[in-house]
């Protein structure tokens, strides 16, 4: 309990640092998030963050640092090729989208393993930290990585303003986007790095696993209270950085406590607070909300 | 025979032993777009089995086993649930349910299991396989198996019966849930039972290949079947054969390299998968997109179609 005191007084700089990595990694995520949702490809995150794993054991085991930055890159290439395989997979067979996803989240996420147990059984010395990818350990982060999430984040931020229109039009409506002469194919691609780079970024913090969460809980939750989409994005970018800051102190709560699950209770508290906030509007006949769509 | 030998022959039995059930259950899955649910199904019975090894201490009691499988049941009633009352989008209610259901039960894990090292973080991962031979049950001065192999057989049996019994409307619900309506069948009481055993079997398995595996089991075997065949039939028949096959060169492969054995397996399963993919791909057996809107069957004759 001391330790969530001093936590929340901010007076130890790793906890200062922790806090900021994980907000910058939960606004990144959540905005990114918008876009897979209202594509109804919100798993496609799911698997692009298994996807990653064999990336940065490869990354880890050519260059033997665990420099953020050669992992993130790793990172970057192997959820390329997840992306590019399911793309594949979905032109040239009849699976369904489901399957299509799972197929790629398996193979991937289990070649990672197979890469990372290769490594801890032919004694490589400091292995430790790659299985803080799987459940994600973000006291582990240094003022570097800060940098890096900075920069990272800020350029899919800007990346998100300039690009604004051409990633609406792919989210509702790709015919149109094809009379205005965009290149589906093009934004299509850039939208999936933003999201693999998104993905790359917070794996440290929340782990593999729960990835997925972050990109699609807080966005569940703005969608509840909102259907346009500029107030979706703002709201979605706030429940994000609700969830870091809560997850990051209560992973402060114990010795062994992971940061992943903790951001992930908040943001399904504030899901369960955006429901009541919905379902009292709704009973309030003066301010009816928008209908959403059951699909 | 020498000791060893018996020892590595028992985890591989056990492999095998995951892949039957859940390379025929898979078949149901992705027939039924629930691949992914199967896969929040593996993830979510951790707060279960969390709850139920905390309250009777043990591993391999009775009563864990059916609380981490009711638990399974849940997930698709809560899926079910945050979907239409809650209305959330399908993917992102999958994704919302599991996530927060694992997150709890790693919570769980690090609150109360901190200093256990029987049920830790990294055996949810890989599982154990290679230790399942240490639980060795000996009856009558005989040895007959392994706890693990003598947990998996009840569900190789019961899924295989079920599957025997009610091949033809599990069939129907799996293809035409529409026509099956027609036809009286009960759509969501076959769904609720597919959906029991993919619990049951995730807590099975759970031990032995851990619950991110299970995931792999289910699709690569299933959707492998499905490129080579049109025939339901011979989906399933081929889809165990390579879960079977998978696991015998997995096996083999893991000793080889000196790795763990679960995503050995299931790497080569990927591997049969995408081999498969790229000869259908180059040898065109494949229909282009436009006729690829029925389920079976039409296959060769769309394929004659565009190439004309």
């Amino acid at each position: 309990m001391n330790s969530l005191i001093a936590a929340i007084s901010l007076s130890d700089p790793t906890i200062r640092r922790m806090l900021m990595g994980t907000v910058l990694i939960g606004l990144t995520a959540s905005v990114i998030g918008v876009f897979s949702f209202l594509r109804k490809k919100s798993l496609v995150g799911d698997a692009i963050s298994h996807a990653i794993l064999p990336g940065v054991a490869l990354a880890y085991m050519f260059t033997e640092t665990k420099s953020t930055w050669v992992l993130m890159i790793g990172a970057l290439i192997a959820g390329w090729l997840a992306t590019q395989l399911m793309d594949g997979l979905s032109r040239t067979t009849r699976l369904k989208p489901d399957s299509v996803v799972a197929i790629v989240l398996s193979i991937f996420f289990s070649i990672g393993l197979v890469l990372i147990s290769w490594i801890q059984g032919n004694g490589a010395d400091s292995q430790s930290g790659l299985s803080d990818f799987l459940f994600g350990k973000i006291a582990a982060i240094s003022s570097d990585d800060i940098v890096l999430f900075a920069i990272v984040g800020s350029f899919l931020l800007v990346l998100l303003i300039l690009k604004y229109r051409a990633f609406y039009f792919v989210a509702f409506n790709q015919e149109y986007m094809k009379v205005r002469g965009y290149s589906i194919r093009w934004n299509d691609l850039l939208i999936s790095t933003a999201s693999i780079l998104a993905i790359a970024m917070g794996i440290q913090a929340v782990g593999v696993v729960l990835m997925s969460a972050l990109l699609i809980i807080p966005v569940a939750s703005a969608r509840m209270l909102t259907f346009r989409i500029i107030p979706l994005l703002v709201l979605s970018g706030c429940f994000g950085i609700t969830g870091a800051i809560g997850g990051a102190f209560g992973s402060t709560l114990g010795d062994n406590m992971p940061t992943g699950p903790w951001v992930i209770v908040v943001l399904f508290a504030i899901t369960v607070v955006t429901f009541c906030i919905r379902a009292f509007r709704e009973r309030t006949p003066k301010n009816p909300s928008p209908e959403t769509k059951n699909t | 025979m020498s000791n060893w030998l018996i020892d590595t022959w028992f985890v591989l039995v056990t492999a095998i032993l995951v892949a039957i059930p859940a390379s025929l259950l898979g078949v149901f899955l992705m027939m039924r777009r629930m691949v992914m649910v199967g896969d929040a199904i593996s993830h979510a019975v951790l707060p279960g089995i969390v709850v139920a090894y905390l309250i009777t201490d043990s591993r391999d009691s009775f009563p864990m086993l059916t609380g981490a499988a009711i638990m399974g049941v849940l997930t698709t009633i809560f899926i079910d649930f945050l979907n239409s009352r809650i209305r959330i989008q399908q993917d992102a209610a999958i994704g919302t349910a599991f996530t927060f259901l694992f997150a709890v039960g790693v919570l769980l894990i690090a609150f109360f299991a901190g200093n256990n090292t029987d049920l830790d973080q990294d055996c949810v991962l890989y599982g154990d396989l290679e230790m399942t031979f240490l639980d060795q049950r000996i009856v009558g001065g005989y040895l007959i198996g392994t706890g693990a192999m003598l947990q998996l057989i009840p569900i190789n049996v019961l899924v295989v019966l079920v599957l025997l019994i009610a091949y033809r409307p599990l069939t129907v619900w799996a293809f035409n849930p529409d026509f099956g309506k027609l036809l009286g069948l009960k759509i969501r009481g076959w769904q609720l039972l597919v959906m029991t055993l993919v619990s049951l079997h995730a807590v099975f398995s759970f031990e032995s290949v851990g619950a991110i595996m299970v995931v792999g089991m289910l699709i690569l075997p299933a959707a492998t079947a499905y490129l080579i065949s049109d025939k339901i039939r011979r989906v399933f028949i081929y889809s165990v054969c390579i879960g079977i096959l998978g696991c015998i060169v997995g096996f083999l492969a893991a000793m080889a390299l000196n790795v763990s054995i679960a995503p050995t397996i299931v790497a080569i399963c990927g591997v049969f998968f995408v081999i498969t993919w790229l000869f259908k791909l180059f040898t065109r057996a494949y229909p282009s997109k436009i006729n690829r809107t029925s389920d079976f069957g039409n296959a060769t004759i769309d394929n004659s179609l565009t190439d004309i």
